[in-house]
């Protein structure tokens, strides 16, 4: 993690976790009372999403830490619970909805993990199955160097049998955490795409053979995997080329050791257009055959996105024909035109994904 | 005010406004502001005009928002008129041009942050293309546009624009679905227009204006958007079809993304209910109705 500039809100000078980071970053931070000088810096700047990948401001989740994802009502939504650790990301990816989600974008690390803790502890207590997530609002590992908080969540969640923990990444930072007890409860998941869209549109990620290697040591280690083909993005040679990013999945880890596999087109809000212009100028991502979908983001035309849908499930199939594989964010017709069912007709997207951990992952 | 006005009012009235003129060594003077008028005072043969004179040490800033002042106040200045004030004054102002607004609205440029960068990059545009602006031809943000192109496609969009007259929406339409087609085939915009044979359209005398701006706006569109607009024919040929008479209109999800159809009906007494009711009986079992909700992408 390159940062340039490091904020401290006044409120978390003495926490455990700011000494730490502080420490390890070895620089001087600047003490604020509040966000603004933070988002005055940011706005200042000609180019703040750049600016904001360098800009780390430790501060306290002064909301709930276990939200819901923000699904929508119209596509079917998996009911993920998001652990909000933290937002931004270093990696910069063309597509990345946190460029415009933010206002402004930038890094901040929330370091109340007391508060952070008890919320888990009285989620725990409930003793419900749930899948919680810190992939949402920022990559799950590019924080390890600074700060080993997905050690600290992994020990934690290995101590319970109800929920599990899905890191979800495009960096292979693990190996300090192959040796943790686990329990199980914590899937390990990587974001695949094929090698021209990680060359050209995922910048500061790691390679594809990194992540599958990355993958197959933690099976080595006992955790469960996960994968997303999200965004599944169409372009001439897309279906070839999506054919052998799955070839290669498969001839390095079995089916299974994977919990799911998810697939979601490209879709987004249609702010994000005028920054991936901007951005990255060489970018042909956005100009697919996108329409607006009832939730107000860009999909492709639907019956362009079955067709590739169709195409993936066939192939992901041909290799891994019991996996659960599901959607983010797709409606009925998708599911049924794609899969041949609907999730409803297995009690819903939930539940067959909960099942599906409970049977990898020892919920009970 | 129109030469021929300003003309008319100054052998009228006389000349209201003075022109400024600025001292320079040996007693010679550079005109700051009024260049029209003394034109016209001289076309009037007026020998000896009031003038207003500026020292020899008068500041060039000050100067400067003094001949822009006079003329902003005078008349409304056209957009590329204010581009040129603003790259003039730009060396006299703070290099931080969010703050330019505060200098500028006293001297009679309203301007904004964001118009001042389009004024900033306008002013570097070809001199075709500032005409078509400062005449208000060709709005700002469309200019902006075309400025950031290369020679031949500029061309191009102003000989459509010249010829077909298209709302701005249709303008900016245009723009980006052939911005998009170029960058999705790596080629320059003048190659995409000439493949599809934009100029034939344009100087075709069987069609209308209104017809030959959405042909134009057709072919690029089928070009951009080559699956949607092959479901949309497959659509339209299947309505076709179903036959159905004018009292029955049949309505399709919004972009066949949501699965909701509507049929919507008028009729005026019973005879004509019981002609749709049996219209949409056969509908039941038309195979191209049961093609249409299932979006079927291929046609028999």
């Amino acid at each position: 993690m390159k940062i340039t500039d490091l904020y401290i809100d006044q409120d978390v000078l003495d926490l455990p976790a700011t000494r730490v980071i502080c420490d390890r970053l070895k620089m001087p931070g600047q003490v604020v009372d509040s966000a603004d000088p933070v988002y005055e810096k940011l706005s200042r700047t000609a180019a703040p999403v750049d600016q904001g990948k360098k800009i780390l401001f430790l501060t306290r989740n002064k909301g709930a830490f276990l939200r819901p994802c923000p699904g929508t009502d119209y596509y079917t939504c998996c009911n993920y619970t998001i652990l909000h650790f933290g937002t931004f990301c270093t990696m910069d990816c063309s597509y990345c909805i946190l460029q415009s989600y933010f206002h402004p974008p930038v890094l901040q690390f929330f370091v109340n993990h007391n508060d952070m803790d008890a919320s888990l502890d009285e989620f725990f207590q409930q003793k419900k199955r749930a899948r919680i997530g810190t992939g949402e609002f920022t990559d799950s590992l590019i924080w390890e160097d600074i700060y080993p908080f997905t050690s600290h969540l992994i020990k934690k969640f290995a101590a319970q049998n109800h929920a599990i923990l899905e890191v979800k990444s495009k960096t292979v930072a693990i190996d300090h955490l192959l040796t943790l007890p686990h329990n199980q409860k914590t899937i390990m998941a990587w974001s695949l795409n094929t090698s021209d869209i990680v060359r050209t549109e995922e910048r500061r990620t790691a390679s594809l053979d990194a992540r599958l290697a990355a993958a197959a040591k933690c099976r080595d280690h006992g955790y469960p995997l996960a994968f997303h083909f999200d965004p599944l993005i169409i372009y001439p040679g897309a279906e070839a080329a999506y054919r052998l990013i799955i070839e290669k999945l498969f001839a390095t880890i079995r089916p299974e050791n994977i919990v799911w596999i998810s697939l979601g087109t490209f879709r987004f809000m249609p702010d994000l257009k005028a920054i991936i212009e901007q951005r990255f100028d060489r970018s042909k991502i956005i100009y697919g055959e996108f329409v607006r979908g009832l939730d107000g983001k860009m999909r492709y035309f639907k019956p362009l996105r079955i067709r590739f849908y169709q195409q993936i499930v066939s192939f992901i199939r041909e290799f891994a024909p019991h996996v659960t594989l599901y959607f983010c964010m797709e409606d009925d017709e998708v599911w049924e035109k794609s899969f041949g069912f609907a999730p409803h007709q297995y009690g819903g997207l939930p539940m067959m994904l909960d099942q599906s951990a409970a049977r990898h992952c020892g919920l009970l | 005010m129109a030469v021929d006005a300003l003309k008319a009012s100054i052998a009228r009235i006389g000349l209201v406004s003075p022109p400024i003129l600025k001292l320079q060594p040996e007693n010679r003077y550079i005109v700051v502001s009024g260049f029209r008028r003394i034109s016209v005072c001289r076309a009037l043969g007026l020998q000896k005009i009031p003038a207003r004179v500026m020292g020899l040490g008068s500041d060039d800033g000050q100067l400067m928002k003094l001949a822009i002042a006079d003329n902003a106040f005078n008349r409304s200045l056209n957009i590329i008129e204010q581009a040129t004030a603003i790259f003039k004054l730009s060396p006299f102002l703070p290099d931080d041009d969010r703050t330019w607004h505060s200098e500028c609205d006293p001297i009679g440029l309203t301007v904004n942050p964001g118009l001042i960068r389009k004024l900033k990059k306008i002013r570097a545009a070809s001199s075709d293309l500032k005409e078509k602006i400062a005449a208000g031809k060709i709005s700002l943000t469309v200019g902006l546009e075309l400025a950031g192109m290369d020679d031949g496609s500029r061309v191009q969009f102003l000989t459509i624009f010249d010829a077909l007259s298209p709302t701005l929406n249709h303008q900016k339409e245009m723009i980006r679905m052939a911005g998009e087609i170029a960058c999705l085939e790596d080629k320059p915009i003048s190659k995409i227009f000439n493949s599809l044979e934009i100029d034939n359209i344009i100087k075709d005398p069987d069609m209308d204006r209104n017809m030959k701006i959405s042909r134009v706006r057709r072919k690029l569109k089928d070009r951009r958007y080559p699956e949607i607009s092959g479901f949309e024919k497959t659509y339209h040929a299947r309505v076709k079809r179903l036959t159905l008479p004018e009292s029955i209109a049949l309505h399709p999800p919004t972009d066949f993304e949501g699965n909701d159809f509507m049929i919507q009906f008028t009729f005026r007494g019973l005879p004509q209910f019981k002609e749709i009711c049996d219209n949409l009986l056969r509908l039941r079992d038309h195979p191209d109705f049961a093609a249409i909700l299932e979006k079927s992408r291929e046609d028999n």
